[in-house]
């Protein structure tokens, strides 16, 4: 089980690894498939879980600080990154949802991967949700959003950024 | 003898009862069923939404689309695969319950290799797709094409024998019908080794119709004009039952309608039937309850007399006054397969309507339509007055709904990203493409002219060649028709690219071919430094000029208001107003441009939202005639400016008010309009027209609300989205049918008779 990670001192994330059911599904070369055993010749040891980290920061601050709370009047663009860990060989498709504070639907995106043919250690996608000049703070859609992602129709992660009135 | 002729005429009588019973029922409503088609391009289906190309590692750079053969194959020098889209258009408005998709083979492989067939997740424009690229100069994020991990279907080629590859597709189908994208799929081999195999399949070119790829899809179709009129304590619901679609196969009789109701919200969208059940009148679904099964296949009507129990927040009975009544139909044919797609969580598409019962007529409300969107977007319809209306959304679909009863002209046309902003609708009289065209700008840094009669993109390009030039405002056009001269209509949109506040851009598209015209970019060759830009420009016949409203870094050190030569780019003037997020609009003899910024400031570093300040300036020489604060935030998208000729009256909505003001040329003053602001919670820009005694607005109260437009009184209100809070979007007005239209936040569009 991969241990949590936090973002900075702010983080609040909440990781849903899974890992061999998955691989089985779509990759070619795991140690799932091939069989590999372990060096003392017993099971194969289980591959490593997949799991995603989410973060937030505002493109129009320096460095772009992440932080899980944002004032709408505030933010230029919402930057969001997710950062994959072991994601198997092979392509992958990555879901991104961004849910409004109702839990209705904002925006549903999605993002090819390609981990080529061995297993990925580390990869980021980046995602700009417009904020300035949008309906979000021209309605006043502020609160709770919250941020799915899957990759290949399996849910990985959600993660949760407060933007305030 | 007597007893005999009695018994002999009672069994005519019988016979007689039996055959014009059949006969009603036959002349009432055609026999319809399940069906099922098979789609193939052909002289009679031309597959204009149709594409196909194969990508060839080897030549990453090549555009293989058009030709008679696609190839999948793991060759030495590189993988090949092939990508086949279908056009839907014959079936708009269906629950998808199979589809088989065939390939015919060509030339077999050297040895028996397997391959899948996988949705393609982003969008690719046919005569630019490569191996690396999926439009022009956009890459696949995967070069060879973006596709999900595992494939939908896979299908063994034998190097002998094997004659078509088929693929069991339907949760692709039906996923196409529940909000996802269709971009077509992708087929590759199953095991990519460079071991040399390919496959030659038909393309939808093909020379003989043999080879041509084959969709076959078993459907059933939903009723169409689906209304309820509301009574006193009654509600009276209509539709329209389907009649076959021409070339389609019967496979099971239609038997009727299954009607759910709930009320004060809409049916829950999890609340479908499950194909292969009967459904009993007052069964319960987790929220919803049925409230009508019809008895025959003819039933086109039904007063609500419900006896069901209350279920939740519908009381149970009949209808009540005062209540909002939300209804969902669903066919079903003899062996109960109901018209939606069984997708768990899914969200399902069937037809809907709404009515609240009164005792008079102005204590009644109903909804001409409602149509499923799958998305947010408060953007206001797009339309083109009776005949069509456009609704974009932020899932990366374009809907083309008949404005009478809100139905699908065709299934939504998938673009590349979300649409945030009102797309100009341009008819064939008036357009130099000669065709019914809407002008689409999206956050993929695309723009897209297409085909409202049919849904086809005519032509989709990226002005500016760089992915991060997304676009936020809507299109503006300059007409041939109106401006003259040999230039076709041109496209004008800027970018957003929140990643400068120096380098956004103004660009101007030939409306014919998509070819970019011209550029104006911040920071280059003079132009002064450009920040993003939200807002629709405005063409100025009479100045011979396109306005464009940017923002300004948060300060007034550069400009954000820009005069173009709409033919060149050039830039003719500019003025420093501050953050502008509000399009700008003339007057009706164009001799007072409005303009509102934000006045946003730096406080400490950050921009801090101000009071918005509405602007009147010559739109001769961009000189300021006078200012009014609004003392309640930025206003929402774009004022509405009302009159022939001054004083105009200009109606804004901001943060928590609708207020109207005049503006008098010469004096060059504000004054109110209204006895007082109009106070709402958060609305939307306002719609009106000279003349109309009415100004609609929507809110996050979840209404539509119809104002005075003399005095600003909110006279009445109609229910469009019962969420908490509710958004409402940006209203439309249609004026030929007397109609307003409005998006939301529950995934819906709605049509709504006016006056109230």
């Amino acid at each position: 089980m991969k241990r949590r990670r936090k973002i900075g001192s702010r983080g609040n994330l909440k990781v849903r690894p899974f890992g061999c059911a998955l691989i089985l599904m779509v990759v070619s070369f795991s140690a799932c498939q091939t069989g590999s055993t372990s060096a003392d010749g017993g099971n194969p040891p289980p591959p490593p879980a997949v799991t995603a980290t989410i973060s937030f920061c505002d493109d129009g601050t320096v460095d772009c600080e992440p932080a899980n709370s944002f004032a709408v009047g505030a933010v230029r663009d919402l930057v969001i990154k997710v950062a994959w860990e072991n994601l198997p060989a092979g392509s992958h498709m990555q879901t991104l949802e961004i849910l409004m504070p109702s839990g209705g639907p904002y925006q549903v995106t999605q993002t090819g991967l390609d981990a080529g043919g061995a297993i990925l250690n580390s990869a980021t996608t980046t995602r700009i949700l417009p904020v300035a000049g949008t309906s979000i703070p021209q309605r006043q859609i502020v609160g709770n959003w919250m941020i799915r992602v899957s990759i290949d129709g399996q849910s990985v992660a959600s993660q949760m950024v407060v933007l305030n009135p | 003898m007597i007893a005999q002729l009695r018994v002999a005429q009672i069994r005519r009588i019988a016979w007689l009862k039996a055959w014009s019973m059949l006969m009603a029922l036959f002349m009432a409503g055609p026999v319809i069923a399940r069906e099922q088609i098979t789609i193939q391009k052909s002289g009679t289906n031309p597959q204009l939404r149709g594409a196909d190309a194969t990508l060839n590692q080897a030549n990453p750079t090549l555009n293989l689309s058009g030709q008679p053969t696609i190839t999948a194959g793991t060759l030495a020098a590189g993988n090949e695969h092939a990508i086949v889209q279908f056009d839907l258009s014959l079936l708009p408005n269906v629950g998808v319950k199979q589809a088989t998709l065939t390939l015919h083979v060509i030339t077999r492989p050297t040895a028996a290799r397997t391959y899948g067939a996988y949705p393609i997740a982003t969008f690719f424009n046919q005569p630019d797709v490569t191996w690396n690229t999926r439009v022009a100069t956009t890459p696949w994020a995967t070069a060879g094409g973006d596709i999900p991990g595992g494939a939908t279907a896979t299908a063994v080629v034998n190097a002998i024998g094997t004659t078509t590859a088929q693929f069991n597709v339907t949760t692709d189908v039906q996923n196409w019908y529940n909000a996802t994208p269709n971009y077509g799929w992708l087929f590759k081999d199953q095991t990519q080794d460079n071991s040399g195999p390919f496959t030659v399949f038909g393309s939808p070119e093909a020379t003989l119709s043999t080879n041509v790829p084959q969709l076959q899809i078993n459907f059933v179709q939903n009723v169409s004009n689906f209304s309820a009129t509301p009574g006193n304590n009654t509600i009276t619901l209509n539709w329209v039952n389907p009649t076959p679609i021409t070339g389609s196969t019967i496979l099971e009789p239609y038997a009727g309608v299954m009607i759910l109701r709930y009320a004060t919200l809409p049916v829950h969208k999890s609340d479908v039937p499950t194909d292969g059940t009967t459904y009993a009148v007052c069964h319960k679904f987790a929220q919803s309850t049925v409230v009508f099964v019809s008895p025959s296949a003819a039933t086109t009507s039904w007063t609500d007399n419900s006896a069901c129990t209350a279920n939740l927040a519908d009381p149970g009975g009949p209808p009540k006054n005062g209540t909002t009544y939300y209804y969902k139909i669903f066919v079903f044919d003899n062996a109960h397969n109901y018209s939606d797609q069984p997708i768990a969580n899914g969200t399902v598409f069937t037809e809907e309507i709404s009515a609240t019962p009164g005792a008079s007529a102005a204590a009644q409300q109903n909804s001409v339509w409602v149509n499923a969107t799958f998305a947010t977007d408060l953007a206001a319809p797009s339309l083109f007055p009776g005949t069509v209306i456009m609704v974009a959304s932020q899932t990366n679909l374009l809907f083309g709904l008949d404005p009478t009863f809100g139905l699908r002209k065709y299934p939504p046309v998938s673009l590349g990203g979300p649409i945030f902003s009102r797309s100009p609708i341009i008819d064939a009289a008036d357009s130099s493409l000669a065709k019914n065209v809407i002008y689409v700008a999206d956050s993929d840094s695309l723009v897209y002219a297409v085909a409202t009669d049919t849904g086809q993109i005519l032509w989709v390009v990226n002005p500016t060649g760089a992915a991060t030039n997304a676009f936020q405002g809507g299109i503006s056009l300059q007409l041939k028709s109106i401006a003259g001269g040999a230039s076709n209509d041109i496209a004008i949109i800027g970018t957003r690219n929140g990643a400068t506040t120096t380098g956004n851009e103004i660009v101007g598209v030939d409306g014919n071919t998509g070819a970019t015209k011209w550029q104006t970019i911040g920071n280059v060759g003079g132009v002064a430094a450009m920040d993003i830009i939200n807002t629709t420009p405005l063409v100025d016949y009479v100045n011979g000029a396109v306005w464009v409203a940017s923002r300004s870094a948060c300060a007034a050190a550069q400009p954000s208001l820009w005069k173009l030569n709409p033919n060149s780019g050039t830039v003719l003037a500019t003025a420093s107003l501050g953050d502008i997020d509000a399009s700008p609009v003339l007057s009706f003899a164009s001799d007072v441009l409005f303009v509102v910024y934000n006045g946003n400031h730096l406080v400490a570093g950050t921009c801090t939202a101000g009071n918005g300040v509405l602007t009147a300036i010559n739109p001769v020489n961009g000189a300021t005639l006078g200012t009014f604060n609004t003392g309640d935030g930025a206003i929402v998208d774009y004022p509405v400016v009302l009159g022939s000729s001054s004083p105009y009256t200009i109606i804004f909505s901001s943060k928590t008010k609708v207020q109207a003001v005049t503006f008098t040329l010469g004096t060059n003053t504000f004054a109110a309009a209204w006895p007082a602001p109009i106070t709402l919670n958060v609305p939307s820009a306002p719609i009106s027209i000279t003349g109309s005694a009415y100004v609609f607005v929507g809110s996050n109260d979840g209404k539509i609300h119809e104002l005075n437009a003399t005095n600003g009184t909110d006279i009445k209100d109609e229910v469009a989205n019962t969420g908490q809070p509710g958004f409402v979007g940006d209203p439309s007005l249609d004026l030929t049918l007397s109609r307003v239209y409005v998006s939301t936040t529950d995934q819906r569009a709605y049509g709504f008779a006016y006056p109230f």
